[in-house]
């Protein structure tokens, strides 16, 4: 046991006095610090924003209150029932519960439609989102998120720090040296080696990517924990693999040739391979014919726009039937007839992608970086599981707000400020 | 002096199997890269047809409508996809697919298709830019990082050094030799990809393509040589430029891209169409809301037309009052969207000053320059769409305008398929390569600065060689 531990201060010395050793760490922590530091921050805002949405529902819809309060019940209310049906005021986003590491994760949430609004009109042609405009130049080349950059930048630097740790020791004739006085064989020196290795890889990603947990006030000590043990397994799989190099039967400059073609291979040409297997697997359907979908729909129900109003006031004998339906009634059965007969169409959307996910989920050990990202999307609370339950939950809100205000737009009245107040408001989906 | 040591350099990496090696694989995986990217565009620029041809036909066999409801039933355009954008996406992987165009409103385009991919790292899509652009400088540095330092290891450069050799010469022989031998591996590649777009695209395009790519290369070489030429070791040359790859490549565009998106926000959507439909209603100012320019608006017409009411009027004046209302909606929105332009173009003017450290950034702008996906063509296509929506819905209140009179009703329908017909269709001429060349001339410039720069490092690291 002794032994060992001085194994252990012998290799700690020499990683300590190699100033390549401190070069890269410095690096690895600077970068990884930059992007915690960009992360955790939109993380806060993020948060904060949430926060102030519910202020300004209260605020809209005491504005909305006192629109109505004057008008007299009749065509002007039903079209300011309309209009309010089809306004913010039911704009949404995605609920991030506090326990969890938004930083982890924040990147995804300038990518993903994550605030969607219920309303009169159809969903499948919102042309403006309300959330920030974003300049696609900057969304192509932007930081790639916390665990993506450490699955970039950490196994280079695992691999220059393990590159030919044995090679070396035997190319510059100190293998046999150690082989020599050595009564217990090289291998606890070697685990004392890629121990350290680990060690100083694993505390150096930890504290620098520590502020995108620091920064956003819903992380929790748990949420570190757990991303604390991802980097542990991360680290260690780069390790192993470095230092499984360094004892192959190469050179030294084959072998580091070689972790950087397995660093491009598991970084790069597998996750590509993955994502094209589940586009192979699961193709989502096109965005493009969907159009052609929804013009049928909207098409159709134009058609039979007096028909639809018709079955609806069947369906719903307590409103009294204004008939010949006109603008906005007209336009309220039309747009609850196209949702309908393109629900099936939104459906395989919704499941190609999920079906995508779980096969990318499932396979993601093949590529350990796209493990991480994948686990740090999980403990944001932002991966594609959390997502499709924010739909699901947009989708049933969409459903209670129509069912609150259509029959104000249908009875010709229009709704009173009192029906006003009894709104739904978006709670979100269940949260984990 | 410079071409026995640039064949020799040559000869020498070319014996070298590494070169063949991992050569022949980027070739392999660029061509393979760009075989399934120009299948995949050849069936959406298919699709594309197809739908754009439905959708106008839908259009036209609308049957009976109120003009005004079939106007509102819109029309879309889609971006056409030059045959260069199969190797560089550009922004057009992250801005929306289809325009949709409609009376009142101007749009931003929709279903961007990032938001329908697949969880990935985020690392950027596996594309054949990324191959090279990304891979193209890890190949030179891992074959040429022992150009110099390798001959310093063997004492071959103090022997030269004894002969009298001009390190100058020398290091641009070096140099030449490793861009030949890189140039000779990947030359089937470039030359299948070369032809495939000179034939899709144009030749002009591809040659400058093509010329970008040996500037970059040219570049990557240099620097290169230089470090080799800097450092005692050859293992220290490749951590060097392995740290110079890292850094040039994935952390400055990334870090720049995200500080000046950070620094200089746009606004939100909310806040960005409220802005503007505050614009419309309340008038932008000195001109009164939009009431009171409708009351103006409505007297004159009743005055120059000597009537005392509006269902008198000998014309539909719904659709008048249509015409006066857009024209000014048309405004308030060329209004904001050109200062939405003009501030991601100031974006985008910081972006390239901030990630100028790199050449990659700047060859990156030049590749989607030419493979019309950069912002400037984007909004070249959107400007064109919007100059589109203007003149067939002003086209349909045109038609409604003359063939009726005073007030008509909504519910009634008296347009048919021969005026849907008949409305404008929509035709888009993408820019030229002058258009390109213009709008990424700054690229071009840095590119070439990048070039000239690193040659001049690499010659002054020539005169001041230590054997």
């Amino acid at each position: 046991m002794k032994l060992h531990i001085h194994h252990w201060k012998a290799e700690g010395l020499r990683l300590r006095r190699q100033p390549l050793t401190w070069w890269a760490l410095g690096s690895l922590c600077l970068v990884l610090l930059v992007t915690a530091v960009f992360a955790g921050h939109d993380a806060r805002a993020w948060r904060l924003s949430a926060e102030q949405y519910s202020a300004l529902w209260h605020e809209r819809l005491e504005a909305a209150v006192q629109r109505l309060h004057a008008m007299p019940s009749g065509p002007a209310r039903v079209t300011a029932t309309y209009q309010l049906g089809r306004s913010d005021l039911a704009s949404t986003r995605m609920p991030v519960a506090a326990g969890l590491g938004l930083g982890l994760g924040v990147q995804r949430l300038d990518v993903l439609p994550v605030r969607l609004k219920a309303s009169l009109d159809s969903p499948h042609v919102q042309a403006r989102d309300p959330g920030p405009l974003r300049n696609p130049l900057l969304v192509e080349a932007g930081l790639p998120g916390v665990p993506a950059m450490v699955a970039l930048v950490l196994p280079l630097v695992a691999l220059v720090l393990c590159a030919g740790l044995r090679q070396e020791d035997q190319e510059q004739g100190r293998a046999g040296l150690l082989r020599v006085q050595s009564t217990q064989g090289l291998a606890p020196l070697w685990v004392a080696a890629l121990g350290w290795r680990l060690l100083v890889l694993w505390v150096a990603a930890c504290a620098a990517t520590l502020p995108c947990l620091l920064l956003d006030p819903g992380a929790t000590a748990a949420v570190g924990l757990q991303w604390a043990g991802a980097l542990a397994l991360f680290c260690a799989v780069w390790v192993v693999l470095g230092g499984l190099l360094s004892c192959a039967p190469v050179s030294g400059a084959v072998a580091m040739l070689a972790a950087l073609g397995l660093w491009v291979a598991l970084s790069f040409g597998v996750p590509a391979g993955l994502a094209m297997a589940a586009h192979a697997q699961a193709p989502l359907p096109s965005r493009l014919v969907s159009i052609v979908a929804i013009r049928d729909a909207q098409h159709a129900s134009e058609d039979n726009e007096q028909g639809l109003a018709e079955a609806w006031y069947d369906e719903h004998p307590e409103v009294p039937a204004q008939l010949p339906a006109v603008w906005p009634a007209s336009f309220v059965v039309r747009v609850l007839d196209q949702d309908l007969a393109l629900e099936p169409m939104a459906r395989a959307f919704r499941e190609r992608r999920a079906q995508q996910a779980a096969l990318l989920s499932r396979w993601s050990w093949l590529s350990p970086g796209l493990a991480l990202v994948l686990h740090g999307e999980r403990l944001a609370g932002t991966d594609a599981e959390a997502h499709a339950s924010y739909l699901a939950a947009v989708q049933a809100y969409e459903q209670a707000w129509r069912d609150a205000l259509v029959p104000h737009v249908m009875d010709g009245r229009g709704m009173d400020a009192e029906q006003l107040r009894q709104l739904p408001r978006f709670t979100g989906p269940v949260l984990r | 002096m410079i071409a026995p040591i640039a064949v020799q350099e040559m000869r020498a990496l070319l014996r070298d199997g590494r070169l063949w090696a991992l050569g022949l694989a980027l070739g392999l995986l660029w061509v393979v890269a760009l075989a399934f990217a120009t299948q995949e565009r050849e069936r959406a620029e298919q699709e594309r047809h197809q739908v754009e041809a439905t959708v106008r036909q839908q259009w036209d066999h609308q049957g009976e409508r109120h003009p005004h409801r079939a106007a509102h039933f819109g029309l879309y355009a889609f971006k056409p996809p030059s045959a260069l954008s199969s190797v560089e996406p550009g922004v057009d992987a992250q801005a929306g697919q289809a325009l949709w165009l409609e009376p009142h409103k101007r749009n931003m385009a929709m279903f961007s298709p990032a938001a329908d991919a697949a969880p990935s790292m985020g690392l950027g899509a596996f594309d054949p830019a990324f191959v090279l652009l990304a891979l193209l400088p890890l190949l030179i540095a891992v074959v040429g990082h022992h150009t110099v330092s390798q001959e310093r290891e063997q004492g071959i450069l103090r022997m030269l050094h004894a002969c009298g050799m001009r390190g100058t010469p020398w290091v641009l022989g070096k140099w030449l030799g490793l861009c030949l031998g890189v140039a000779l591996v990947l030359a089937p590649a470039v030359a299948a990809v070369g032809w495939l777009l000179g034939v899709q695209h144009s030749p002009a395009a591809a040659a400058l393509v093509l010329a970008a790519l040996g500037l970059y290369g040219g570049t990557w070489a240099a620097l290169t040589v230089l470090v080799s030429a800097l450092c005692r070791s050859s293992r220290a040359a490749l951590l060097v430029l392995l740290a110079l790859w890292v850094g040039g490549v994935f952390m400055l565009p990334r870090l720049a891209a995200s500080a000046v998106g950070a620094w200089s926000a746009l606004p939100t959507g909310q806040v960005f169409w409220s802005a503007i439909q505050h614009d419309i209603d309340q008038g932008l100012p000195g001109e009164g809301t939009a009431a009171q320019r409708l009351q103006v608006f409505d007297a004159q017409l009743l005055a120059s037309h000597g009537v005392a009411k509006l269902e008198d009027l000998p014309f539909g004046v719904h659709a008048k009052r249509r015409l006066f209302r857009d024209a000014y909606a048309t405004k308030v929105y060329a209004l904001h969207f050109a200062r939405l332009w003009e501030a991601q173009q100031a974006q985008q003017r910081w972006f390239r000053l901030a990630s100028a450290g790199s050449p990659y950034a700047a060859m990156q702008a030049v590749g989607m320059a030419l493979a019309g996906t950069d912002l400037a063509h984007r909004h070249h296509f959107e400007e064109a769409a919007e100059q589109y929506r203007q003149r067939f819905t002003t086209w349909m209140d045109a038609w409604d305008m003359a063939a009726t009179q005073g007030m008509t009703s909504f519910e009634s329908r008296y347009g048919g398929n021969a005026q849907w017909e008949a409305a404008p269709r929509w035709r888009y001429t993408a820019p030229g390569l002058g258009f390109a060349l213009g709008r990424s001339a700054m690229d071009w410039g840095l590119l070439a600065g990048w070039w000239a720069l690193a040659m001049a490092g690499m010659c002054w690291s020539g005169r001041r060689l230590n054997p």
